[in-house]
């Protein structure tokens, strides 16, 4: 398997055997990659999707304008993550995705999507890719309308530590994340000064540390009973293990 | 566009802010027959400053993305995404360009909703801009293109904020060379931007 189809691979092996076909056709069709700079635009709000993305490396977000120049995230896309498949079905684009960090992405077009689409090992495994996307979207839905600051921030910690181990991006029990406050702030729909005091609540509470960019977690099951976080939306049900 | 704000940098832009306010208080009077008129466009160009500051303030020292100032101001009217298009290449405008251009944006974008082909149930309104390389100066072309207004009549014969905007501002501002014509169809706005004229007025933000 080449680097750049790997976490893909690993990500979509979470919910169901690829299978070596399954493996090969996502490599073949990783034949445009590019590399996008810190805040550079994948697709724009109102734009039509002329294609789809796979991370390789980089944090990238979805996010939705708001008239009055504020925006709120709807979505990470973290290495390994795929978009919904079908998101050619719509004239154009109701949200922007740009890079965070330094971003590098697989650029896959409706022809390359059908013809995925149509490999057995792959179909069930992107159909799920597509619904685990809303679920996750549901849980923020929560985040953001029921829990408070607290909770908010250390839910988004576990669920971002979940996905990135999902990929083999966390050594024990820390892993990169390369948000500002502001950007955590647009994501969990608190100002600044809220994340901030969440973050130096987590940090006295022994749970957690998040400095420079660097999270490390000290005590993950009492974090995720404070952020009353199940990982079971995720739907990684398949083990890493199992994934070979 | 640097990376640290200084106080003395904050300071100054809190007197350009205020300097800006005075000028649109001012300016809004022109042409008003009401308070209740006066206050409401007196308000729609204060949003559009603040737009502007909320957009620049995520990322100080990144300029704005220049997608995101016409897009932003086309949602903030609540104009459907059928009747506007905004495209070209990734583009981030300097923090001192920005204020301007977003207010010469909120005006063209206002007249066409009162007068232009945004007024009517078929109209269109088409932001475009591409980049352009003339003896070793890379300059931003950006039209502001109007169809379907059906115009009887010269808009702008009233000569407003608009145009001293695009016609005086913009060229003080940014450097930039404009044009600005009526058609029956809208108003036509070309705008030339040199990418560095004393300072860097934009920068193209693809690798």
């Amino acid at each position: 398997m080449n680097g750049l189809t790997s976490r893909l691979a690993l990500r979509l092996e979470r919910y169901s055997a690829l299978g070596s076909e399954g493996k090969q056709a996502l490599e073949n069709e990783a034949l445009e990659v590019r590399r996008y700079a810190s805040r550079d635009s994948l697709v724009r709000q109102g734009a039509p999707a002329e294609r789809i993305f796979a991370i390789v490396e980089g944090f990238a977000c979805r996010y939705k304008l708001l008239p009055d120049g504020r925006r709120q995230n709807i979505g990470f896309m973290l290495p390994g993550d795929l978009c919904d498949t079908r998101t050619f079905a719509l004239p154009f684009m109701d949200h922007s995705i740009a890079a965070i960090s330094n971003v590098q992405a697989i650029q896959l077009s409706v022809d390359a999507v059908r013809r995925l689409e149509s490999v057995p090992g792959l179909a069930q495994a992107l159909v799920r890719n597509s619904l685990v996307e809303q679920s996750i979207a549901r849980e923020w839905m929560i985040n953001v309308g029921y829990r408070t600051s607290f909770e908010r921030l250390s839910h988004l910690l576990c669920e971002l530590f979940e996905r990135l181990q999902a990929v083999g991006l966390t050594r024990a029990n820390a892993c990169e994340i390369p948000l500002t406050q502001t950007e955590i702030a647009d994501t969990l729909a608190l100002s600044a000064v809220h994340v901030n005091t969440a973050l130096m609540e987590l940090r006295r509470s022994g749970l957690v540390t998040f400095q420079s960019k660097q999270l490390v977690i000290h005590d993950y099951p009492t974090l995720k009973r404070a952020a009353g976080f199940d990982p079971a939306y995720l739907y990684f049900t398949r083990t890493a293990e199992a994934a070979d | 566009m640097t990376a640290q704000t200084t106080p003395r940098e904050y300071q100054h832009q809190l007197r350009s802010l205020f300097a800006v306010l005075r000028t649109l208080v001012r300016h809004t009077k022109e042409g008003r027959t009401s308070v209740e008129e006066y206050a409401a466009h007196l308000e729609g160009r204060i949003g559009a400053l603040a737009r502007v500051h909320e957009i620049l303030m995520r990322a100080p020292g990144e300029g704005a993305d220049l997608y995101e100032l016409v897009y932003g101001e086309f949602i903030s009217q609540v104009i459907p995404e059928t009747s506007f298009l905004a495209s070209g290449p990734e583009v981030r405008i300097a923090p001192r360009s920005a204020t301007a251009l977003t207010l010469a944006f909120h005006e063209l974008t206002v007249n066409a909703l009162t007068h232009g082909a945004l007024s009517t149930a078929t109209g269109r309104a088409e932001v475009t801009w591409n980049i352009e390389t003339l003896s070793g100066e890379s300059w931003l072309n950006l039209d502001w293109k109007e169809f379907g207004a059906g115009l009887p009549q010269d808009p702008l014969a009233t000569k407003g904020f608009g145009n001293e905007l695009i016609e005086r501002m913009l060229p003080y501002e940014l450097s930039a060379r404009t044009t600005l014509s009526t058609t029956r169809e809208g108003i036509y706005v070309q705008l030339q931007i040199p990418a560095i004229a004393g300072n860097i007025i934009w920068r193209h933000a693809a690798v």
